[in-house]
């Protein structure tokens, strides 16, 4: 064993501790930085020659300590989750988001919504079945009328509105999936190169798995690791990125699909390569394909259906009377779900209030027929009553929705927390590694002194015999 | 967050953060209540309390109108007491004209005067039987025609209600609660007789004013009794009426009352507790605070202070 070799240990020592401090460094830098993993210096006792031999002048202890490398830490398990969490969670929060505004759109319970305006319809024909000659209750019950009709087709705008922009954010959800791919697969190739070349890529592949995340919350995607610190990422089973190629999607929309077919001819998000049907399970774009394929044409089919039934039976009714001048009613409203609701009549007199048919030549003026039309308000296969039921279901759904987002992210939260605890920077925890990597240097340091001081004592104290 | 977990600063900056936006996020919900001063304003918020606020809604835009048509009712059936009453005024006069006329004494000059008093009673007699209410002849039936009596012949214009029948021929309806309709008109042949047997009202004051200018006892008295007789079915009418009347008006009263009910269960299910709410706003404000104050002193300290 060479003499030599105490400063060779103190050497590494220094050279290790100095690493220490400066990934310590690093870590209390990138307190705040998103996806950041902390770095650990790994260290390692340097053996010494373990290779029995005859002559070797092994004494037995080490060689001092080396850097094995640099560790992210990081538990793959909890990353797995977070992704799942999260793409289940951006996939509840979106669908929140266009519950609400679909709320917005019924405005209920108020004094103001279609409910209200039915009543008011209602009420008019109350007024006309006590006056059934007087003009002016007649025409304020067309004036209602076109009003209802009105409050109808806004609500079915309203909802294709929302329909359309919820098309649009997810063709711009997935215009930003492309791109996130397209930078995931080429920080996979820096990572590659950077592990093939023996740098340490754990920098790079914070900001990957940030994207990563990102995607998961996209589309919900999912990664298997490869060789070399790469990742690839699936969606529903499909590559999205296989090392350092990405495959792009598209948002097809049928021609023809409206608000109002979309559940029978969906909008689908596709594969560009091939056209086939990318599966988005969850994410944003899931969050936003369920709301134009599956509840907003729902929506709008239920309140198709209550003015199907408005329309349905004012028309019956009206029919089964006669108007002032003692023809037979004729339909009020003229209803086709493509344009939507209007009142068929313009004349007042054309409303019929009257139950019995003219007696020779003279109009009844009874108000039988009025009053029928009135006690439509509470008939239980009314307009009301599938109006009402339709709103609770509404109500039911989004409060589903309000609870399980609260829930789905009380969950994120753990997970996050569980993963940030794993891989967090704790300034306190870095402030004692400061300390102690700081402590071990000085100490190495020492131990040249002392190794240099036992040197001098051989090299100044020995050989002086004879002078 | 189990104290196994290791902490981090982030973690504890982030955890801070949840509360706090959990917290902001409750006094929203209050201030929007407070300040709409509705404690439902979205289905979502109660689905249950958004359905009874519609029904109710609906129902009390219902029971209103209920209250308007047993209002209007009543309206019409004051309007035919009054003319009822004013008949009977009419028909008594008629009598005591006859009965004049029945006295031997009386020439014939005398009995032209009584015959053309009797000619102008039988006149206005038949302007009250064609009374309007609001345009609408009060005893013509559910006819549309401009008058229930022809001025000039007399004759009957209108159409008459079988009461027993279920149609609405003749029949003036007020539909007062939810099913429930009240006749509230009388036709001409009910009050007046029907034409067709001859000895409708308005046939006998012509037979009176004849017999009487020809000075024929013995007919006067067959007519005294007619008259009477119809006056009866006047009084009989009459306090049909008011029995009608009466049950309109009971009719209007529950529905008022009904709104009352129908009102206060609304603002029950849907408007908010005041001094409740601005108690809980104050309580989740007191949590705030508190939750501030303990965010500044967990987030500041670190190792850092007490190093060197």
């Amino acid at each position: 064993m060479s003499e030599f070799f105490g400063l060779r240990i103190a050497l590494s020592s220094l050279y290790a501790q100095r690493q220490g401090l400066e990934t310590t460094g690093h870590n209390v830098a990138n307190v705040n930085t998103e996806g950041y993993s902390r770095q650990r210096v790994g260290l390692l006792a340097a053996g010494g020659n373990t290779v029995p031999a005859i002559h070797s002048l092994w004494a037995g202890a080490g060689a001092g300590v080396g850097v094995a490398g640099i560790d992210r830490l990081r538990d793959q398990f909890l990353e797995a989750r977070a992704l799942t969490e999260h793409s289940v969670d951006s996939g509840l929060r979106q669908s929140q988001q266009v519950l609400a505004r679909v709320e917005l759109v019924f405005s209920e319970p108020s004094p103001n919504g279609l409910q209200a305006q039915l009543a008011e319809l209602w009420a008019g024909w109350g007024d006309i079945a006590n006056q059934p000659t007087d003009l002016a209750a007649r025409s304020q019950l067309l004036e209602r009328a076109k009003t209802l009709a009105t409050g109808v087709n806004q609500i079915r705008d309203d909802l294709s509105a929302l329909w359309g922009s919820s098309v649009e954010q997810l063709s711009v959800t997935v215009d930003a999936v492309n791109a996130t791919a397209a930078r995931v697969a080429e920080l996979n190739g820096a990572i590659e190169r950077a592990v093939k070349g023996g740098l340490s890529p754990n920098d790079l592949a914070d900001q990957r798995d940030l994207l990563v995340l990102q995607l998961a919350e996209a589309v919900g995607a999912t990664v298997r690791p490869q060789d070399a610190g790469v990742v690839d990422v699936f969606v529903g089973g499909t590559a999205l990125v296989r090392g350092s190629r990405a495959e792009a999607l598209k948002v097809a929309v049928p021609a023809g699909t409206t608000a109002g077919n979309a559940d029978t001819q969906p909008v689908q998000v596709q594969w560009v390569k091939d056209g086939y049907p990318a599966l988005v399970g969850g994410g944003t774009a899931g969050g936003l394909l369920d709301s134009v394929n599956r509840a907003l044409p729902g929506y709008r089919a239920a309140i198709d259906g209550v003015a199907a039934t408005l329309a349905g039976k004012v028309n019956d009714q009206q029919t089964a009377g006669y108007d002032l001048a003692g023809a037979p009613g004729l339909a009020l409203f003229s209803w086709d779900p493509a344009t939507g609701m209007s009142v068929a009549l313009t004349d007042p007199a054309a409303l019929a209030a009257a139950s019995e048919p003219p007696a020779g030549g003279v109009p009844s003026t009874d108000g039988r027929n009025a009053i029928r039309m009135a006690e439509l308000a509470s008939a239980p296969d009314g307009p009301d009553q599938a109006y009402r039921s339709f709103i609770v279901a509404l109500g039911v759904e989004t409060q589903a929705v309000n609870r399980r987002v609260d829930i789905q992210a009380n969950i994120t939260r753990q997970v996050d927390a569980a993963r940030d605890s794993e891989s967090g920077v704790n300034l306190d925890e870095e402030m004692a590694n400061m300390v102690a990597y700081q402590q071990a240097y000085s100490a190495a340091a020492r131990v040249l002194t002392a190794v240099d001081q036992m040197l001098e004592t051989l090299i100044k104290g020995t050989g002086l015999v004879g002078r | 967050m189990s104290s196994a977990f290791r902490i981090t600063n982030r973690s504890i900056s982030q955890s801070a953060m949840a509360g706090l936006q959990a917290n902001l996020g409750r006094m929203q919900k209050l201030n929007e209540q407070l300040s709409s001063g509705r404690q439902v304003n979205r289905p979502s918020d109660s689905p249950v309390a958004t359905s009874s606020a519609m029904q109710f809604r609906s129902q009390l835009r219902q029971t209103e109108q209920y209250a308007r048509n047993a209002q209007d009712g009543i309206s019409w059936l004051g309007a035919i007491d009054d003319t009822l009453t004013t008949m009977l005024g009419s028909g008594g006069r008629v009598r005591q004209l006859i009965l004049t006329g029945l006295n031997a004494t009386s020439g014939p000059a005398e009995r032209e005067a009584l015959a053309a008093e009797v000619d102008t009673l039988r006149s206005s007699l038949l302007d009250t039987a064609n009374s309007t209410y609001l345009n609408r002849p009060l005893f013509a039936g559910t006819a549309d025609v401009g008058a229930a009596y022809d001025r000039v012949t007399g004759s009957f214009l209108g159409n008459t209600g079988d009461e027993a029948s279920a149609g609405a021929v003749g029949k003036v309806e007020r539909s007062v609660a939810p099913g429930v309709t009240l006749r509230v008109n009388l036709t001409g042949p009910e009050i007046f007789g029907d034409q067709g047997a001859g000895d409708d009202l308005f046939a006998v004051l012509e037979r009176v004013s004849t017999n009487l200018r020809a000075g024929d006892t013995a007919a006067l008295s067959e007519d005294l009794a007619s008259l009477d007789g119809r006056m009866e079915v006047v009084l009989n009418q009459l306090a049909k009426v008011g029995a009608r009347y009466h049950q309109v008006e009971t009719m209007r009263n529950r529905a008022e009352n009904n709104l009352i009910t129908l009102t206060s269960g609304l603002s029950e299910v849907e408007d908010i507790d005041m001094p409740k709410t601005i108690v809980d706003l104050q309580l989740q404000e007191v949590a705030y605070k508190a939750a501030l104050s303990a965010t500044a002193k967990v987030i500041q300290p670190s190792l850092l202070d007490f190093l060197r």
